[in-house]
């Protein structure tokens, strides 16, 4: 990891490390229209060791969900995969054969979603539903399938699992069919648990409870976890690294502790400044300036149109004319800015005295 | 549950007796003297002797006031004696019940091939619209609902029956007797179901709980029979329920072609004779089965569908 050069990370990444579980390289997803076809998804690479919680962050179209569905091959019809590798246990995901893959998803990946109530079938019981990949991927006796659910929906917390088995989904609340889904995604004993936005849709209360339960799932299984999300306390309560996605690609990534501390690419600064909630002199929030200029695919840096420190320093020629690379700030933190990777670059001044 | 089960109840209870007052006047609305067409049917094409009319009415009691015949005619026909054919002197109820029997099993027999069709192949069809399979389906379907049946029933059967030899042309006595009819009526509800199958199934497979179980690893094929039919058959079964009732009265045209003896002839005979009392009893039996059929079909929605069935409808 130390030879890597400072600003070709994207090209030169070197061979995993043995325990890497995950590993994305260069992923394309595009969605074909008429005449030219928009990518959602540019050379995005990321890895993802055992027992880690991966989070990736990003604002509504940025292309988490896609990345996470891209991982499963579950993208929707309209979006296809146009170049780059997924590669788990060092398997290649992008060719499996269909068969290959139903083994691979609930049997290897796992995911669950953003709004466990419609992602439970409502005229299946949760039992039926809960057993589903504990059928397909672990062959139980038909005699042990009804204790295993109800050890795994009790694993869960679910009070009362023995009764709970026959109920459908619209009987149960937000949390707890979200608890259902993340034993359902257990069933499988999957190694990668892929969540997107698995608390955005609960009270804040049952939050918590839920971060607890994939942590404690984590620890119990040395299960990875890549969470999907837009909210970064949710980051620093369980993951251990982040990823921050800004128009399909990766801006920021390194140790969530000290990329929450410390950001360096101005969007993830101001990601961090906005979770803050706190009011300037002024008295008025933090907000990121504009609408994301829905990938513009120009030559400069995407985040330029919205970037306050470009604003507030000048734009240099840099950043109009190309875009900038993922290149190495500390001993782990890669972030995608010309400030980072140029000392003498005019923000750097206004970005403090760390570089 | 109890709640809506009683009030459907009440419901139907009231529909009833409207439809009986339907069903006891309509039939005189023909303009005819039932004295007169009695007497006619049973002494032929003869002048008719005023006062044996005017005695023949009295004794049916027919110079009574209207109410008074309506209640006594519901009296009977709760207990299902709804009198005698003016023109077979037959006891109607038997002859509507019988009639009621072929038009139920050509109906089901019709139903169920269409269904047997439309299920797979709406299906099939939403797994990828837009495809040449959907493109030629959709063509199909519409092409089947245009083809009217006595274009359709007489084609059949001088393919079936003249050509090849294989079926009989006509009448009802036996299981080879069923198939053209039902394959001649079977056509459009096929159409109709294959339809709305593939307008359900692409609904339902966009859920997000088809992408869940995908993510569990099912394959396409064990979602759609775990998690796609049941949710995606919903519309059809309310749909079968609709053709059903329609059919059990309402298959005349190929009823008379192929001489069969269900309701539609009956009613059609009845109406040509001015048979008033087998027209108040078929109308009346139509109505309350097409409401007895439709409830069940609400209940079996109801047991297809565990929402509405615990009652948390909002």
């Amino acid at each position: 990891m130390d030879k890597r050069l400072p600003d070709t990370a994207d090209d030169a990444r070197p061979e995993p490390a043995r325990d890497v579980l995950l590993d994305i390289r260069n992923l394309h997803v595009s969605v074909p229209g008429k005449g030219s076809s928009k990518t959602i998804i540019d050379g995005l690479s990321l890895q993802l060791r055992s027992g880690e919680i991966v989070a990736l962050v990003g604002e509504s179209g940025s292309g988490k969900s896609m990345t996470a569905l891209s991982l499963m091959r579950l993208l929707p019809s309209a979006a296809s995969i146009t170049g780059g590798q997924v590669l788990f246990r060092g398997r290649d995901v992008l060719g499996m054969s269909p068969a290959e893959l139903n083994h691979l998803r609930g049997g290897h990946i796992a995911m669950i979603f953003q709004q466990p109530q419609g992602m439970l079938d409502p005229t299946s019981r949760v039992g039926v539903q809960v057993a589903e990949a504990l059928w397909k991927h672990r062959r139980p006796d038909r005699s042990s399938v009804k204790e295993r659910v109800i050890k795994l929906l009790a694993d869960v917390g679910i009070p009362a699992p023995a009764s709970r088995i026959d109920c459908y989904a619209h009987e149960l609340s937000g949390g707890m069919a979200q608890r259902v889904m993340i034993a359902a995604a257990m069933s499988g004993e999957p190694q990668l648990l892929i969540a997107d936005e698995p608390t955005t849709a609960l009270d804040v209360t049952v939050q918590v409870q839920i971060l607890k339960l994939l942590d404690e799932q984590r620890r119990k299984r040395n299960l990875a976890i890549l969470l999907i999300t837009h909210d970064l306390s949710i980051v620093s309560a369980i993951a251990d690294r982040v990823a921050v996605m800004y128009a399909g690609r990766i801006v920021e990534e390194g140790p969530a502790r000290e990329i929450l501390k410390q950001p360096r690419h101005p969007y993830t600064r101001a990601l961090v400044q906005c979770s803050l909630l706190k009011a300037d002199a002024n008295g008025r929030l933090y907000s990121i300036p504009a609408a994301p200029t829905a990938l513009a695919t120009g030559q400069g840096c995407r985040f330029l149109p919205r970037c306050p420190t470009a604003a507030a320093n000048g734009i240099s020629a840099h950043c109009l004319e190309q875009e900038p690379q993922l290149s190495i700030y500390d001993a782990s933190c890669m972030a995608r800015c010309w400030a980072v990777a140029c000392n003498d670059h005019p923000a750097m001044a206004a970005s403090g005295t760390h570089a | 549950m109890w709640t809506i089960a009683l009030k459907r109840f009440t419901l139907l209870c009231a529909t009833c007796v409207f439809i009986s007052l339907l069903a006891f006047i309509v039939p005189y609305m023909n303009g005819g003297d039932p004295a007169r067409t009695i007497l006619r049917s049973r002494m032929g094409d003869v002048a008719l002797d005023t006062e044996a009319v005017e005695a023949l009415r009295i004794s049916l009691g027919l110079e009574q006031p209207l109410y008074v015949q309506y209640l006594s005619w519901l009296k009977a026909a709760l207990s299902g004696d709804f009198g005698y054919s003016f023109v077979s002197r037959a006891p109607v109820g038997q002859e509507v019940l019988r009639s009621l029997g072929v038009s139920f099993t050509l109906a089901m027999a019709a139903l169920g091939l269409a269904l047997l069709v439309a299920l797979p192949m709406g299906t099939l069809v939403a797994l990828k619209p837009g495809g040449r399979l959907d493109n030629i389906v959709t063509f199909l379907t519409q092409s089947l609902v245009a083809i009217p049946e006595y274009w359709f029933a007489p084609i059949s059967v001088l393919i079936f029956s003249l050509y090849l030899g294989l079926l009989p042309s006509a009448g009802w006595q036996g299981p080879s007797y069923i198939v053209l009819p039902a394959l001649v009526l079977s056509l459009r509800p096929m159409a109709y179901f294959t339809r709305v199958t593939r307008a359900a199934m692409i609904d339902v497979l966009q859920a997000p709980y088809i992408t869940a179980a995908l993510s569990r690893g099912l394959s396409m094929r064990q979602t759609v029979v775990h998690h796609g039919l049941r949710n995606g058959s919903m519309p059809v079964v309310t749909l079968f329920a609709l053709w059903l009732a329609g059919l059990l009265g309402g298959s005349v045209v190929v009823e008379v072609i192929f001489s069969i003896p269900g309701m539609g002839r009956l009613i059609y005979e009845g109406v040509v004779n001015n048979d008033v009392p087998v027209l108040q009893a078929s109308f009346m039996c139509i109505v309350v089965l097409s409401i007895v059929i439709n409830t069940i079909a609400d209940v079996l929605y109801i047991l297809l569908n565990p929402v509405v069935r615990m009652g948390h409808v909002h």
